[in-house]
């Protein structure tokens, strides 16, 4: 592995580290006696420090130093943490979003606040520490970094040449030696590594014959923390007729700086370059990639003619049991899941999917053709069935592939609720439900800010102005925020409510035919009334604050929804709240679609945006004036939309009453699409269009049906202006 | 068991992991007075379960210079399996 593949696994797990750490600080400030949080954090930050420092992402390794210094502090230590030391954690990782860009994209500038931040991180560690005068300024934390490395440089020179002398002439014939330098940071035993485990494995590779213990840095009996280790280094001596590779693989899992090797009966002086990979900890998800590890080992056991046993990994050392006082060292037991992980490219993920689509449409050749339908062999439908069959399990399986949780997204909303609730000055309760409800995963990036704007809109509109107000109208001061997922038909429903004072419908309306997005003289529903929140610059908010009221929000959430292939539905009630609900397709790679004919051409129809599907009588289809044809369903007036004459292909105009009506649902409100014949509906893999279709507004996409022909997608939102 | 108080001796053993040496740090961190050595049980040294055990004794050490712990003071120990340990507490 090259040094810029490792550099590309740094930041992919870099993004994973950082994208949790706002999550974890605010589920620590929910819960601040659960140090676990405090240390799963405080794990993740040593991670991103080491890993920065390897690939020379010096302004990123500093300030998360200093932060982790700061996180150290609190997670050794009593005292109650107030909301403004929360505040700066989560101010210092935003800078450490910042940094990250700065440093994986070579910006030019620092994030503004860097420094800022620094100087308050600096503040707090020097108010928590104020006996230490040492660490007074920036620059000497900095030194005291760099001075991480010199000391292990100095420990390794503590061997004497005697001792050096003395060790060489206990080699046996064909050993080489070793001097191993264990450096382990305070933390190894949380993170289930104990100087003994190293011992152990060393001594099935080689001949441990000397080490020399540090212990100079052990606290009084007082100030010990027993499950902290203060073992400063260890210089072991190992005799092997293993090759240093072998070696340094009993180290694989500690951070690059906790460990150094040197060949000391080589010729050439070796020193490791290559910075090491992010050896991530073994806590919960890593726990997997080390059985991942072994098995290869085993694997390169038995394919190897070498007649020697690899070294075993170090497994984390047991822990204190469940009443023993700490609770911080219950994560690595965690390892004991059977389940394990696997990282794939999501390029490699999207192609495998690509080729069971391919998969589908061959299948749908096979049930499409006339010349197998015929067949009358009992045996060969029976296998058809049976690789229809396969085929589904497999097109399931491997969608399930693309599924995650929306609890990431969910837990990322917690710091959107506990940023405008503050800036609003408004108390705010934010009750999250089916987290667990799955949702592809091309989906999740993209829904991130139209569930931020409704949030922020959430808190900063849809609740009362003010405490007093909610006590005056009957309601706790507290407001309520729910965030809900769940299944929904075949689609995925995400439901943002809150308990706040509702839309003003009529306020709204006015506001609409203002700006001249309604007309006086139209009829509307609440749901198309509601609708126009959402239309662009629509704003009633009668002040602007610095999160929302500028009428760009929701128009970005229709915008970003649409882009999702779905759609968002409105209820509110004036007094009691309001909802959204956002509909979005089980994935954008396979939609459920009904197959329609016009002008003898195959058409989809998204299911979701379908209502019903009739054949109306003459009585009920009129036409007006200059407006065109309607038809009357159950007493509400629905445009009819020619689909033939809307796509320009050909100038015949069947009676409604002959054809099929479809009557679907877009953001301008119902509409009928007249079409010849309904066919069916089915499953269909979306296919890109080409460029010379992609202007085709009213035209989403292309699907290939089993007979090998092209169905194209309708775009509903465009079909009716 | 792993750590016993025999008078104002206290009897150890090397098979004490990380949870016992915490229990181990609670059991004896208010009782330094009444403790006067520290023996490991073991008669011949093979392997240990923990460091945390090595930097507690130090720390005992630290705390009380008077208490004897000859596994310490010795400032060498001779491992069957993991050979010879050499304190260094400058």
């Amino acid at each position: 592995m090259n040094k810029e593949q490792l550099k590309q696994i740094f930041i992919e797990e870099a993004t994973e580290i950082i994208e949790q750490l706002d999550i974890k600080i605010i589920d620590f400030e929910e819960d601040p006696t659960n140090k676990d949080l405090l240390n799963d954090l405080f794990r993740g930050v040593h991670t991103l420090k080491g890993s920065a420092n390897s690939f020379g992402f010096s302004k990123l390794g500093e300030f998360v130093h200093h932060f982790e210094d700061l996180l150290d502090y609190h997670r050794n230590s009593d005292e109650e943490i107030a909301t403004d030391r929360i505040d700066l954690f989560l101010d210092a990782v935003d800078i450490i979003k910042g940094v990250f860009e700065f440093e994986v994209g070579n910006l030019t500038e620092l994030p503004s606040g860097y420094q800022d931040n620094l100087d308050k991180i600096q503040k707090a560690l020097n108010l928590g520490d104020e006996e230490d005068s040492s660490e007074g300024t920036l620059a000497d934390l900095s030194d005291e970094f760099d001075e991480d490395f010199d000391i292990e440089e100095q420990s390794s020179k503590t061997t004497t040449d005697n001792q050096n002398v003395n060790v060489q002439n206990r080699l046996e014939e064909g050993e080489s030696l070793f001097l191993i330098n264990l450096h382990l940071d305070t933390d190894s035993y949380f993170r289930g590594f104990d100087h003994a485990v190293f011992f152990k494995i060393l001594s099935q590779v080689g001949r441990i014959l000397e080490s020399n213990w540090h212990m100079n840095n052990i606290p009084t009996i007082q100030k010990l923390n027993p499950q902290e280790c203060y073992i400063q280094d260890i210089l072991i001596f190992l005799a092997t007729r293993q090759s240093k590779d072998d070696v340094l693989e009993v180290f694989e899992f500690l951070e690059e700086e906790e460990y150094k090797i040197e060949e000391l009966n080589s010729q050439e002086e070796q020193k490791e370059e290559t910075p090491a990979p992010i050896k991530e900890k073994p806590i919960v998800k890593e726990a997997p990639v080390q059985e991942i590890k072994e098995e290869k080992s085993v694997e390169k056991k038995q394919n190897s003619e070498v007649k020697k046993e690899p070294p075993a990994k170090p497994a984390p050392t047991s822990k204190p049991k469940e009443n023993s006082k700490s609770k911080i060292v219950k994560k690595p037991h965690k390892k004991e899941e059977k389940r394990s992980f696997v990282k794939i490219d999501t390029q490699k993920l999207d192609e495998l999917f690509d080729s069971v689509g391919e998969l589908v449409i061959a299948q749908n050749f096979l049930a499409e053709n006339k010349a197998i339908k015929d067949i009358e062999n009992e045996q060969v439908n029976k296998t058809l069935e049976t690789l229809f069959k396969i085929t589904k399990l497999i097109q399931n399986r491997v969608m399930s592939l693309r599924m995650v949780p929306i609890k990431d997204t969910f837990d990322k909303m917690k710091r959107v609720i506990r940023d405008a609730s503050k800036k609003v000055d408004k108390k705010v309760n934010l009750i999250i439900q089916g987290e667990d409800t799955e949702i592809d995963k091309t989906m999740v990036d993209s829904l991130s800010d139209p569930l931020i704007h409704i949030i922020r809109n959430a808190v900063d509109h849809g609740l009362e102005a003010s405490d007093e107000d909610r006590v005056k109208a009957g309601k706790n001061e507290i407001g309520n925020v729910t965030l809900r997922a769940y299944h929904k038909g075949g689609n995925i429903a995400i439901e943002i409510g809150e308990d706040g004072r509702g839309i003003n419908r009529d306020k709204v309306l006015s506001k609409a035919i203002e700006n001249g997005i309604a007309s006086e003289d139209e009829e509307y529903t609440d749901q198309q009334i509601y609708s126009f929140i959402m239309k662009p610059g629509f704003s009633t908010a009668d002040k602007i604050s610095d999160i929302s009221g500028r009428g760009v929000g929701l128009d970005v959430v229709n915008t970003g929804i649409e882009k999702l292939l779905g759609k968002v539905e409105i209820e509110s009630k004036e007094g009691e709240g309001t909802k959204f609900t956002i509909l979005l397709p089980l994935t954008l790679a396979i939609i459920d679609g009904m197959l329609v004919e016009s002008a003898d051409e195959i058409f989809i129809i998204p299911i979701l945006s379908i209502i019903e599907s009739f054949r109306p009588s003459e009585n009920i289809v009129h036409t007006v004036n200059k407006k065109g044809e309607f038809v009357n369903l159950r007493e509400e007036l629905l445009p009819i939309i020619r689909l033939n004459e809307k796509l320009d292909l050909n100038d015949k105009k069947p009676k409604p009453w002959e054809s099929t009506l479809v009557c679907v649902e877009s953001e301008k409100g119902k509409f009928a699409i007249l079409v010849d014949e309904l066919i069916g509906r089915q499953q269909v893999v979306i296919k890109p269009l080409g460029k010379a279709l992609s202007s085709l507004k009213e035209i989403s996409g292309g699907a290939i049906m089993g007979n090998g022909e092209i169905a194209l997608i309708l775009n509903i939102e465009e079909l009716h202006q | 068991m792993l750590f016993e108080v025999d008078g104002d001796q206290l009897n150890i053993s090397l098979e004490m992991e990380l949870d016992d040496v915490v229990k181990f740090h609670e059991f004896i961190k208010d009782k330094l007075d009444y403790i006067e050595a520290i023996h490991v049980e073991e008669k011949e040294f093979t392997i240990f379960r923990t460091s945390a055990l090595f930097q507690l004794l130090v720390s005992i050490k630290n705390t009380k210079p008077s208490l004897s712990i000859p596994f310490i003071d010795n400032a060498e120990v001779e491992f069957k399996d993991y050979g010879l340990v050499k304190w260094v507490m400058q």
